[in-house]
Formats: structure tokens, sequence, C-alpha cells
């Protein structure tokens, strides 16, 4: 299955720099979704929560990441996630059965 | 003619002096570490940032938006001044503030358009200072300052710099008779080049500028991107975010920089501390032996009289 190349950077570090499967985020004219193959797009991001289908390549991993102000840019195969704060849900990590 | 218990006491406080600037030279060094980590881990962020927004300038042609757009007539300035709390980091905040004081009167003698008038005065200039150095600095001249924050932790950084553009542009954003409207913004701080050079720069912040990529940016296809707001309602998120990135650059380098300036200007005080010692040294070592000399003569003399 293609992966997607996910970056999650805020002015302070790099937060995640991973292989994922999919990406959903809280755009400011709604909640979307990014698969690989996906139209090159920009757009604004809301305070909400960024969840990271398949983390790492590894099928079932979803990680999630309580993002503030910020903007995401999504290509083919890769989404850059640019935010002013990022905290990673506290045991967010859930792995398939 | 000092004693030699004189040169003894000079000899022990020069010595603790040395134990001081040492023992600052190593904090500094440290500290410089964590801060210029700090400005490094900050770049991707401005740089995907930054290219972004070129692809957008470049993607859709022309952009207009309040925040890039020259008032025409500059009837006030605001000088931003990013100085440092603490001192003993030789010329740092000096020469920063000097020029600072230079560039005002260069901006005082300006009319609206830029040329030099011959009565000046006709811009209104005011100061917002950040470290105990500039309030001071300014505390003694005859500007008119509008806020000094001092004593801005690493921690507090992000707030600070939310709190300071959200006062830009809301001030930028000023109906044109308003007083307190800001025509143009700058702000004056130590680049970081490297450990033993920082250059105090005057950068403009508002009106921003965003060149156009004049190469392709990374990636390729850059025009082919769908943006979701489109045009300016996109600009409205990236734009305050774009100034807040400025911003934070520059508090990141003036706390390297000061770091930097402090370690050198530390390391100075070391060696010529080591050099006075030397030379007491030398000098308590040689009265020494004259007095033990003057002595031996003595003895001597007062033998061969008996």
């Amino acid at each position: 299955m293609p992966q997607l190349e996910v970056r999650i950077v805020t002015p302070r570090a790099i937060l995640l720099q991973t292989e994922a499967e999919g990406v959903q985020a809280p755009g400011e004219i709604g909640e979307f979704g990014v698969l690989p193959g996906h139209i090159p797009f920009v757009t604004t991001l809301k305070p909400g929560v960024v969840v990271v289908h398949g983390a790492g390549g590894v099928a079932g991993v979803t990680r999630r990441f309580n993002v503030g102000v910020g903007f995401v840019e999504a290509g083919p195969d890769r989404v850059t996630v640019l935010v002013e704060t990022c905290e990673e849900v506290l045991g967010s990590a859930t792995a398939a059965h | 003619m000092a004693t030699l218990r004189d040169i003894r006491t000079r000899i022990a406080s020069v010595k603790s002096t040395k134990q001081i600037t040492n023992a600052m030279k190593m904090v500094s060094a440290a500290k410089l570490r964590r801060a210029t980590e700090a400005a490094m881990s900050a770049r991707p962020w401005q740089e995907t940032l930054t290219a972004t927004l070129q692809r957008v300038a470049s993607g859709s042609g022309e952009i207009e938006h309040p925040l890039l757009e020259s008032h025409g007539s500059v009837k006030s300035v605001l000088l931003v001044v990013v100085s440092t709390d603490r001192g003993l980091c030789g010329g740092f905040n000096g020469t920063l503030l000097r020029q600072a004081d230079v560039w005002l009167k260069a901006q005082q003698a300006m009319d609206v358009s830029g040329a030099v008038h011959a009565d000046g005065k006709v811009r209104a200039l005011r100061v917002r200072t950040f470290g105990k150095k500039a309030r001071e600095f300014f505390k003694a001249r005859s500007y008119t300052v509008e806020g000094s924050r001092i004593e801005i932790t690493p921690a507090g950084l992000s707030a600070e710099v939310q709190a300071l553009s959200d006062v830009l542009v809301a001030g930028f954003s000023l109906p044109a008779d308003d007083a307190g409207r800001y025509d143009e913004v700058y702000v004056a701080y130590n680049q970081f080049k490297n450990t033993l050079t920082q250059i105090p720069t005057f950068v403009r912040v508002l009106p921003l500028s965003i060149d156009a990529a004049a190469d392709a940016p990374a990636g390729g296809s850059g025009a082919d991107y769908v943006y979701e707001p489109k045009g300016a309602a996109i600009l409205n998120t990236l734009l305050p975010l774009y100034l807040r990135t400025l911003l934070l650059q520059c508090f990141l380098e003036t706390g390297a920089g000061e770091q930097a300036a402090r370690m050198t200007a530390m390391d100075n005080a070391t060696r010529n501390a080591s050099d006075l010692i030397k030379s007491l040294t030398l000098d308590y070592n040689r009265g020494r032996q004259a007095a033990i000399t003057k002595e031996l003569i003595e003895i001597v003399s007062g033998a061969e009289a008996l």
C-alpha cells in the first residue's frame, strides 16, 4: 500500500516525521482526510486533533495530536502539518488487535 | 611604591575575579548551546512557512492583503528594540542601542515620503523596548516609549511574541487618522551570524514583504496547489503566523547572540586576568628577592664592621 510521508512541525521542533497510511485534520472549513494520491493542496487549521493512521508504516497504529492554529500542506505522497502548538494525546497510540 | 603585602592582596583579588569570569564563560558556553539549538529548531518551521507563502504569492499572481500593503505616506514609525536584561556581554547592547539612536535621528529628519526634510519632526516616532538595557537607554532620551518588557524567559517567549504581534497588527490596521496608527514597524536586534560576530540589524516587519519565489519551489509544480480557503482568507491565517515567525526569530537570535557575546567577553576578561596575575607575580618575586638581597647586604656589612 502506498504510504504518505507525514511531518508535524512546530516552531520549537519537528514533532513527528514518519510514514503513514492517512491523516485526518481539523481544517478551518471542515474536518478532512488525506490519503496517498491526494491532489496537492494547502489549507488552514483550527485548533483540534490531528489523527495519523498507520503511523510508522504499521497498519492499525493510530496517533493523535492536539494542535493549535496552523496550516497543512498536502501533496500526493506527503503531508506537512505546521502548527504553533502541538502535543501528542497521551496514550493515544493504539495498535490493532 | 607598593609593598609586598599590597601586591599579594592585589594578586588574590585578581585571581578571584578571574575565577568569576571563567565561571561566567563556562555558563555562557552551556547556555549558548541551548540557545543556538532553539534557534536551529525553529528553522524547519520557518523554511516551510516561507516556502508556502512564496508559493501562494507566485501561484495566485497578484496577492493583496492589508498587512502587505504600504500606507503610502509614512507619518508614524514604530521601532521595536530587542536587547538583553543583563550586561557583561561586551558591546552587544551598546552597539545596537547607539545605532538605534542614530537610526531614529535619521527617521526624524525624513518627511512622509522618506526624503530628507529641512525641519524634520514630520514623522511621529515611537519605540517599544525589550530587555532592561534598552529600557535604561531610552529612559534617558527624549523618545516616546510605548512599552517596555523585561525579564522574558524562554518559556514565556511564545506568549510574548504573540502579544507583540497582536499589538503590531492592531496598530497597523487602525484607520489613517488615528493617532495610534503605525505606518511602518521596524525591529532592531542583533543578528546572530556566528559566535564571534553579531550584527546590529534593522528589519521592517510591517508592512510585510514576501518575494515571490524566483526559483521553482522544492517539490515543483507550485502552481497546481489548491488553496482552501481561497486568496485573502488563507493569508489571514498565514500572514500573522509569518509575522510571529519573524519576531520569534529576532528574539531567538538575540538570545543566542547574548550568550555568544558574553562568552567572548568573559574569555577576554579571563585572559586579561591571567596576564595581570603573571606580571603581578613577577613584581612580587622581584620585590621579595630585592628584600632578601638587602637583608643579606645588611648582615654582611654588619659582620664586616665588627
